[in-house]
């Protein structure tokens, strides 16, 4: 077990490495460009590391799985091991990069110094500065944490699905999820706007927008992303390597 | 020495040890290859080699030390000139005269020419 | 004594059915041959035997369990095929340090003493290798390995003469120092006809011989001649099947041969491949 989850860190720390080192690069041209600049009126901001990050947990576990999963078969692995295993990477993994996210966004807040440009990360985004002293870093931590683990196990999820899939279904997935997501469900949503309301509500209330909670949002991940690895348990026990 | 086809191996493997003792490649009381090396040499199971050897060590041809390997037996070459002499009209003379046969050479003729091969030699 | 019991195995690809009732049993410290036609279900049946596909019908046994998706009997089988499960993009010389990783009796030493005597070039990427080094770096893993079962796919895929040898005797030697059991599948028969002592041949998905080459090859003859004799010879008798050359006949046929061949046969004892060619032609 423990060699499936070194294995599957080791396969990652060089992406991550990379990913790491551009955004440590883009802060430092930030900074410089502020050190420069530096007597700006304008109120602009900088964000998205996080949503980045989401994005690139995101992919990780979208790209590796087909591959580790054929290598750890070989290797005489049970798919129960195997799944088990991603599941301890994505918890470390998502771990990893809250730490990592929590000190970046230190960082950027003490390059870029407030008052000039405004640094703002997700959470402030979402729920505004309504949090203070130790607690903010606690609910920032466990925001953050959930939000990488629900977006790792999409990935992990879609991953499973395309492995388990034919020449044919792999080209659906390929080009039907993108497709369903950004043209058709938004159709949908605006052709029906009872639905667009019941869509609305659910993610108001499960987002904790409603009541301004992190927290709330975290639960919701959290349980989302039980049932994506539920889901990709079953799909991975009858996946046959070829 | 090739191996063929139509004989079973391990007895293939006995009768190239055998040629061996005869023309004194192995002489008597010295160490003849490993299994291993019989093996590896041919491209054969080790069971086989070892079928074809047991052969020759249940005829007293060669004996095995534990932990050093085997030997040719003492009076081995004895041994195996009196076998080979008693299967000597099955293994030959026998198909010569088929092949005489069916040449239309009578028993004169085969004297003959195993006298004038005798000479030569 | 471990051994590996198929029982009943069938296997569907759709409406095709590769494998069709298979029984059989592996045992301990021998040298299978797996002989079959291209497409005859070899693959199919290491595949399942291997945790890499799942059967239609009935099960596969290791001491009594299951082996499907059970990584302590899974541990001690090592499969490598045409097919290969590596990450294409991983170097030889990463292959052999994560196989180390899963399997801890991997002997690295001896991997890379095989590397250096077939000349493996150990910093090349697994998919930037010719067919033939792809087969013998998998050969390569499969023998340091040292598990109890090791199943070979085609294992001389690609190699060249010279090659060819050296694996042979390279497999003879390690099967000689650490006995395992080796199953070898193939439809080159006559390279590997000495070295195998027990033959399994498949036909259109199903086992068609199972027994020891010996017994196989005991229980068989070939009787060659002109047609006319050779017919009458063959009378009565079970016959596997025959070549014609003009008026000469060649008869494959089981059993012993008779006390006294007439005048103008020829007796001669059968080989492998012959036999296999004539039990799987259509």
């Amino acid at each position: 077990m423990s060699q499936l989850i070194k294995y599957q860190l080791l396969q990652l720390k060089n992406s991550f490495i990379i990913f790491a080192l551009i955004l440590f690069g883009l802060l430092i041209f930030g900074g410089i460009t502020l050190y420069i600049f530096a007597d700006s009126n304008g109120a602009s901001s900088v964000n998205g590391t996080e949503f980045s990050m989401v994005i690139f947990i995101f992919v990780i576990f979208v790209c590796c799985f087909g591959e580790n999963f054929r290598f750890f078969i070989q290797n005489g692995k049970s798919r129960k091991e195997i799944f088990t295993s991603v599941i301890f990477t994505e918890i470390i993994t998502s771990f990893g990069m809250t730490i990592f996210i929590l000190i970046f966004n230190f960082i950027s807040n003490v390059v870029f110094n407030r008052s000039i440009i405004a640094y703002s990360s997700l959470i402030e985004q979402m729920y505004g500065e309504n949090l203070f002293g130790f607690m903010k870093y606690i609910v920032q931590f466990i925001f953050i944490f959930a939000t990488l683990l629900v977006s790792g196990s999409f990935g992990f999820l879609i991953a499973t699905w395309f492995n388990r899939a034919g020449k044919i279904g792999r080209i659906l997935i390929a080009a039907g999820v993108p497709t369903f997501l950004f043209v058709l469900f938004p159709t949908l949503l605006g052709i029906f706007p009872s639905l667009r309301l019941l869509i609305g509500n659910f993610l108001l209330y499960s987002l904790g927008l409603k009541s301004n909670n992190p927290l709330i949002a975290s639960l919701t991940f959290v349980i989302t992303f039980i049932i994506f690895s539920i889901i990709s348990f079953f799909i991975v026990q009858r996946t046959e390597a070829k | 020495m090739e191996l063929t086809q139509d004989k079973p191996i391990f007895l293939q493997i006995a009768e190239t040890i055998e040629d061996g003792i005869l023309t004194e490649i192995f002489k008597e009381e010295e160490q003849i290859p490993s299994i291993t090396e019989f093996s590896t040499q041919y491209k054969i199971n080790p069971a086989t080699a070892n079928k074809g050897i047991n052969l020759l060590v249940d005829d007293g041809i060669i004996y095995k030390k534990r932990g050093v390997g085997m030997f040719v037996s003492k009076g081995a070459t004895d041994l195996l000139r009196k076998k080979r002499q008693n299967d000597f009209y099955h293994t030959f003379i026998e198909r010569l005269i088929k092949e005489a046969k069916k040449l239309n050479l009578s028993s004169t003729d085969i004297i003959a020419m195993i006298e004038r091969g005798y000479d030569y030699e | 004594m471990s051994s590996i019991v198929i029982e009943n195995i069938s296997k569907n690809f759709g409406s095709v059915k590769a494998l069709n009732h298979i029984n059989l049993e592996l045992t301990e410290h021998k040298i299978y041959g797996l002989l079959g036609r291209n497409g005859a279900g070899k693959t199919t049946l290491l595949n399942l035997i291997n945790n890499r596909l799942f059967p239609s019908e009935g099960q596969i046994l290791f001491d009594g369990i299951n082996i499907e998706n059970n990584s302590s009997i899974q541990n001690q089988f090592y499969f490598i095929g045409e097919k290969s499960l590596y990450p294409d993009s991983m170097k030889v010389k990463a292959l052999y340090k994560y196989t180390k990783m899963f399997h801890p009796d991997f002997d690295e030493t001896y991997a890379y003493k095989l590397s250096e005597m077939f000349g493996v070039p150990l910093k090349k990427k697994l998919s930037s290798l010719s067919t033939g080094y792809k087969s013998i770096v998998k050969n390569i893993v499969a023998l340091s390995v040292n598990v109890p079962f090791v199943f070979f796919d085609e294992p001389i895929l690609g190699l060249d003469a010279n090659h060819r040898e050296l694996f042979y005797k390279v497999l003879i030697e390690k099967y000689i120092d650490q006995p395992a059991t080796y199953v070898l599948s193939t439809h080159l028969i006559e390279e590997v006809s000495n070295i195998i002592e027990e033959v399994i041949i498949i036909k259109n998905g199903e086992v068609i011989k199972n027994e020891s080459k010996e017994a196989l090859l005991d229980n068989g003859y070939s009787i060659s001649g002109p047609t006319g004799l050779v017919e009458s010879y063959c009378s009565g008798k079970e016959l596997i099947g025959f070549d014609t050359l003009g008026g000469l006949r060649s008869a494959y046929i089981v059993g012993k041969p008779d006390e006294n061949i007439p005048q103008g046969l020829e007796l001669s004892g059968m080989d492998l491949q012959k036999l296999f060619i004539q039990l799987t032609n259509i």
